[in-house]
């Protein structure tokens, strides 16, 4: 063990020093040794100690004598100073603790910021990414839906703050899709949040909350950025009436595209403010922007009783982008004053207008009877006016001994569709019937208000805390559905009037109360919480023009005596106490969790068109059950569940309801409606990160038990549907996989997916049960691959065979429904500032009589300039003019045409007017 | 339990700006190391503290880590101090809040980078008998990974020279390496009789106060030495980790780093209306990777 290390150039003859290194009792010490020339304290050479203490030094060095110098941790530093000659030295050192000076280059300082987790927003920007949505993207954890709405590994977020402040009280999305990246600094996520001050050291939650911190410079100052654009396209007439129905050739969408915002921001430490206007007739759904992603506090849901619906053209499945035919405006004013150092007052307002056309061809091939099938075609076009104003206003007092927040919330709509319509329908079968065409007009006005009025205060007395939470509401739908049908208004001989008139009026009431508490024991976890919960629901409801088919007695189930009643005047309430329990058990990879909640569950009926008073009370037991196991790669889970449900608002009105025009629907059949439902899943999964190879395996099953099943019969193309005292039960069965696996070459991933699913269930229709199977296969694959740094392809493709057939009836009724999609896009980062996209999609269905094969292109070019964005947007390249889906529902098939927006051009300039 | 990771990436590379001085891309370790099962396997006779390539040797923040070097009568042990005390608060947090479902993933000191693992902070190497043990922690939902490895104490072929600095009060001098791929230039320190250094340094008559590589992407400088002894501690939870050769271990960080998104099957997501997810296609980023250890 004799290392020996030489410096310098010039030629010397090499002495050897060696000797043994020795504590005071003769002992060998682990030490090294090392030679330095006198006076330069220059180390040029070392040799560690053997196990008996022996050292041999070998050097070369010019001086006359060298310092040998004995050192270890035991010994410290132990010098001698000799000749430059070989020869012997020995030490005899003496046990000491090394003496060091402690040294620091300063105190280390703890910056306790436990829950937060910082992003740099200069760290994730990329190219083209202009607000700070784009980039909150990119970090992390976080995901970014369309709409805005962000979740943190996996978790919805519960609050988002500009410095700190809520200002837009859950409508983030103005957040995400108007503060420009590049004014802010920093995204804070803030986990296990607790907003109220006075809980902070209390209670804990698992909240995730997301804080923009402004760089200075956008702080305390006004900025107004503003977009406008404009395009063209093929233009077609917009109002109703203006020509008439034809065979769906027409385009949709107006000639000049335009569209417009403008966002003005003010951000300071005691004021913060935010208003904005967007409009455009480009398909672009700007609303979205206003949507709620989380309430400032838990109001109670309001939810009046509305089952009715104007029949629209609708279902295309595409991006309504390229099926909408909008005028649309929103505007918003959202304001925070902080008026004291605890307490702020917030208030928000919001409104949207709309008016949106779409038109369509809707074809259904309904089951009648097992050698009878009812073809419908409707061609329809519709237009939607909408009115939605809303706003909030609240003052919350946020201290460290307690806390209070009022807010009262209002919500007004007046919305209303119009549609025209023209069907046809027809019987085939041994005995076909040619119900001829009808035209019909559909008015559906549906006005809504809603307010509603929560408090919660919390107050820490001592030790303890008290947390009262009370919410109350209101909401009202004074609602119409009108419905002219030419041959019906003929028949009748009125003229100008309708055929079916729906009145509704819904109030629904609604409060609430709820807390919970967690336990811990060792590897248990053990929660309880009590929820209490009263809904009332008043429905007053009259319909016109039908005349309901004869009680027949077995299947209607009211008193043999009336005919069927056309109205309803009833209270439908409930009162809830819940008693929730939830165990969970963790070790190594073991996770085992039950639930088990009791809820006693009170219901009263009021009908005053029966006189019928009854009242229901039941215990209802909700159990679930899961276990998970991991181990290295592998992992599995297995779980089951079963609830049941007693009565709803939809299965407790003895009066016929138009659903819509064609469809007259009746629910009570003297007693609630029971569903029992038993849901079990397995799933085992594989997942290697150092072959990058993933696979999982799910299956499940699941069981429902109804004590009534809906009866359908026809009248023409108009359905009656009445709920029927006759047990049901349902079946499927899923099994499903998912494999993938990446690669180094040129980032590679493949991926490849499928399932198989199984279902069983029955169906009513005149009369006659029919028990009835559909089976689903899909498979896919797709992949990514990024040839060059600046270039991405994007690879998928989808097939699906869908089928359905009756246990007793005959193949000419198992039809296969087969849909396949690739889609190819493209990502290309010309220079720095340029960014181009490009996408080729193919859509296709095997049952459609033509243009199975529905192609799609669309390009959009970014450029930044130094003051501006610009972007331009070349959409449905191939001038796709309408586009047809296929769905099956249970034994019916649906086939839905859209109209589309042609091919059209749109440019856009973005800049900052402060 | 689908552990499948989702998100909406857009990117086709992420900014290297984003990264630690070495590059590559992975997310900090979500689970903390148990602090209530821990022994002490020595007690420190030395302890010394570490800035892990700092861009300010004063101030903390301007870190990617704090390590410390603890050398005991048996065993040394070279550590994160930063990772250490945001695992010690986040156990302590876990403790005070027993209602948690999950700890903070991060807590003390908020360093550069924080938020970004690297195998440099959270690895544990223990020095006993000859033998050096290095304990690593793998980054976010790749922990079932988490592995060990022991080898012969590396040794540096070091040339001394005779050019001096001062460091935090010591006299040191030069002395240059090859080691594993990379050019080192060490700064040790006569004066104080322990022949170890930052990280698997050491060698050197006097401890290491400064190392950097020639390529200046990597630098261990001491901020400070400490006399009063500690106890030395190791956690029960690293004999589960599971027992693999150094050169697999550096395989794996390495393609964690250059891939992480292939590795833990990231994929883009879209939320539906309903709250639900769909997952997309799958996201695969290069970040170019430069490791202390090229071999």
């Amino acid at each position: 063990m004799l290392v020996i290390l030489v410096i310098g150039g010039r030629m010397q003859a090499q002495t050897v020093i060696e000797g043994t290194v020795t504590d005071s009792l003769g002992q060998a010490v682990d030490a090294y040794v090392t030679v330095s020339p006198k006076g330069t304290g220059s180390i040029i050479g070392f040799a560690d100690t053997d196990a008996k203490g022996y050292y041999k030094l070998q050097f070369k060095s010019a001086a006359d004598s060298v310092v040998v110098t004995a050192a270890g941790m035991a010994i410290g530093n132990v010098a001698r100073v000799v000749a430059n000659k070989s020869q012997r030295v020995d030490i005899r050192a003496r046990q000491k603790a090394i003496e060091l000076k402690e040294v620091s280059v300063k105190a280390d300082k703890i910056r306790q910021h436990g829950d937060t987790l910082n992003y740099t927003v200069g760290a994730y920007q990329q190219q083209g990414d202009r607000v700070i949505g784009d980039v909150l993207k990119r970090m992390p954890g976080i995901e970014v839906s369309e709409s805005g709405a962000i979740k943190f590994n996996g978790k919805a977020i519960k609050k988002f703050y500009v410095e700190d402040m809520d200002l837009l009280q859950g409508r983030y999305g103005l957040a995400t899709n108007n503060i420009n990246a590049s004014d802010v600094a920093t995204v804070q996520v803030l986990e296990h949040h607790q907003p109220i001050k006075a809980l902070q050291n209390k209670s804990l939650t698992d909240d995730v909350a997301i804080n923009l911190k402004l760089k200075n410079a956008a702080k305390g100052t006004v900025a107004i950025n503003t977009m406008v654009g404009g395009g063209w396209q093929q233009s077609s007439p917009w109002r109703i009436g203006s020509r008439p129905l034809t065979d769906g050739q027409t385009v949709i969408g107006q000639n000049p595209l335009w569209t417009a915002e403008i966002v003005g921001m003010y951000f300071a430490k005691k004021r913060q403010n935010m208003t904005l206007y967007k409009g455009n007739n480009t398909g672009d759904d700007v609303s979205r922007e206003l949507t709620e992603h989380y309430s400032s506090i838990n109001s109670v849901g309001l939810y009046p009783f509305c089952p009715m619906n104007a029949v629209m053209p609708n279902g295309s499945g595409l991006p309504q982008k390229r099926t909408f035919d909008n005028h649309s405006h929103i505007a918003t004013m959202n304001h925070l004053e902080k008026v004291g150092e605890d307490s702020e007052i917030t208030m928000n307002i919001a409104y949207h207008h709309d008016d949106i056309r779409r038109e369509g061809t809707s074809e259904s091939d309904r089951f009648i009877s097992e050698d009878s099938r009812l073809l419908t075609s409707e061609t329809l076009i519709s237009q939607t006016h909408l009115n939605d104003l809303s706003g909030n206003l609240r003052y919350m007092w946020n201290a460290k001994d307690g806390f209070l927040a009022n807010v009262i919330k209002f919500d007004g709509s007046w919305n209303n569709d119009k549609v025209e319509g023209l069907l046809a329908s027809q019987l085939n079968g041994p005995q076909p019937i040619n119900y001829g065409s009808e035209r019909t007009h559909q008015h559906f006005d549906r006005p809504s208000l809603a307010v509603s009025n929560t408090t919660n205060l919390i107050k820490n007395i001592g030790k303890h805390t008290l947390d009262l939470h009370f919410s109350a509401g209101y909401a009202q739908r004074p609602n119409t559905l009108a419905v002219g049908v030419d041959s019906l208004n003929m028949q009748q001989e009125v003229f100008n009037t309708h055929a079916y008139q729906q009145d509704i009026d819904s109030r629904h009431i609604n409060a609430n109360f709820h807390t919970n508490y967690n336990f811990h024991f060792g590897y248990f976890t053990l929660s309880y919480g009590i929820i209490a919960n009263a809904s009332l629901h008043g429905i007053t409801t009259d319909l016109d023009g039908f005349t309901p088919p004869a009680a027949s007695g077995s299947e209607v189930g009211s008193s043999p005596s009336d005919t069927p009643s056309l109205r309803n005047d009833l209270w439908y309430n409930t009162y809830e106490l819940t008693l929730g329990q939830h165990y969970k058990w963790e070790r190594g990879g073991w996770r085992i969790s039950l639930g088990c909640p009791l809820n006693l569950y009170t219901q009263t009926l009021d009908d005053r068109v029966r006189d019928d008073k009854h009242s229901y009370v039941h215990l209802l037991v909700s159990p679930t059950f899961s276990t998970s196991y991991e181990w290295r790669d592998w992992s599995g889970n297995i779980g089951a569940s079963y609830y049941r449900n007693v009565g709803d608002p939809g299965g407790i009105y003895s009066g016929y309801i138009m659903n819509n025009y064609r469809s007259f629907q009746r629910s009570y059949v003297e007693q609630l409606s029971e569903t029992d439902r038993i849901g079990t899943s397995a799933s085992i999964g594989y997942r290697s990160a150092l072959n990058a190879t993933f696979f999982r395996l799910n299956a499940n099953y699941n069981h429902t038990r109804d004590n009534q099943i809906y009866g359908y019969s026809y009248q023409g193309a108009t359905s009656v549907v009445q709920a029927v005292d006759q047990a049901t039960t349902a079946d499927s069965y899923n099994l499903s996989f998912d494999f993938s696996k990446g690669f180094d070459w040129l980032q590679t991933t493949l991926r490849a997916f499928g399932g198989y699913g199984h279902s069983h269930s029955e169906q009513l229709i005149a009369d006659q049960l029919y028990p009835f199977n559909s089976r689903t296969i899909s498979i896919g694959a797709g992949g990514t691959i990024t040839p060059l740094p600046w270039l991405n392809f994007v690879l998928s493709s989808g097939y699906s065979w869908n089928s359905s057939y009756t246990d007793s009836g005959g193949s000419d009724l198992l039809r296969t429904v087969r849909t396949a999609t690739q889609r190819l896009s493209m990502n290309v980062y010309i220079t720095k500032q340029m960014t181009l996209s490009a996408a080729v999609e193919d859509n296709y269905t095997n049952l459609t009589a033509e243009n199975r094969h529905a192609w799609f292109g669309d390009i959009k070019a970014k450029y930044k300039l130094r003051r501006c964005d610009l972007e331009l947007q070349l959409n449905n390249l191939f001038d796709q003019r309408h586009y047809t889906r296929v769905t099956y529902s249970g034994l019916d098939i649906y086939t839905n045409t859209s109209q589309l927006r042609p091919r059209n051009i749109l440019a856009t300039v973005r800049f900052k007017l402060l | 339990m689908n552990k499948r990771i989702i998100i909406i990436v857009l990117a086709a590379c992420i900014k290297a700006s984003a990264q630690p001085k070495e590059g590559g891309h992975c997310p900090a370790p979500i689970y903390a190391r148990d602090f209530s099962k821990m022994e002490v396997v020595d007690t420190t006779r030395l302890r010394v503290r570490y800035a892990f390539c700092a861009e300010k040797i004063d101030d903390h923040l301007t870190y990617i880590d704090l390590q410390r070097l603890d050398v005991g009568r048996r065993i040394t042990k070279y550590y994160s101090q930063f990772v250490y005390q945001s695992d010690s608060l986040r156990s302590k947090y876990a403790k005070e809040h027993p209602g948690a479902q999950a700890v903070p993933s991060w807590m003390g000191v908020q360093c550069r980078e924080h938020d970004q693992w690297s195998e440099y902070e959270w690895s544990d190497y223990f020095i006993e008998n000859g033998q050096l043990t290095e304990y690593c922690q793998m980054p976010q939902w790749l922990h079932r990974y988490n592995s060990k490895y022991r080898e012969a104490v590396p040794k540096q072929e070091w040339k001394l020279t005779n050019e001096t600095q001062t460091i935090i009060g010591y006299k040191c001098q030069k002395a240059t390496c090859h080691f594993r791929g990379r050019d080192f230039i060490a700064w040790f320190a006569p004066a104080i009789p322990v022949k170890r250094g930052p990280w698997k340094f050491g060698g050197l008559p006097g401890l290491i106060l400064k190392v950097l590589d020639k390529d200046g992407l990597y630098t261990f400088e001491a901020i400070g030495i400490e006399t009063r002894p500690h106890p030395i501690t190791r956690f029960k939870e690293f004999k589960n980790y599971t027992s693999y050769g150094r050169e697999k271990v550096w395989k794996m960080q390495r393609s964690f780093h250059e891939n992480w998104f292939k590795a833990t099957d990231f994929h883009k997501a879209t939320i539906n209306p309903d709250g639900t997810t769909t997952i997309g296609e799958a996201v695969s980023i290069f970040t170019p990777y430069n490791p202390l250890e090229l071999e």
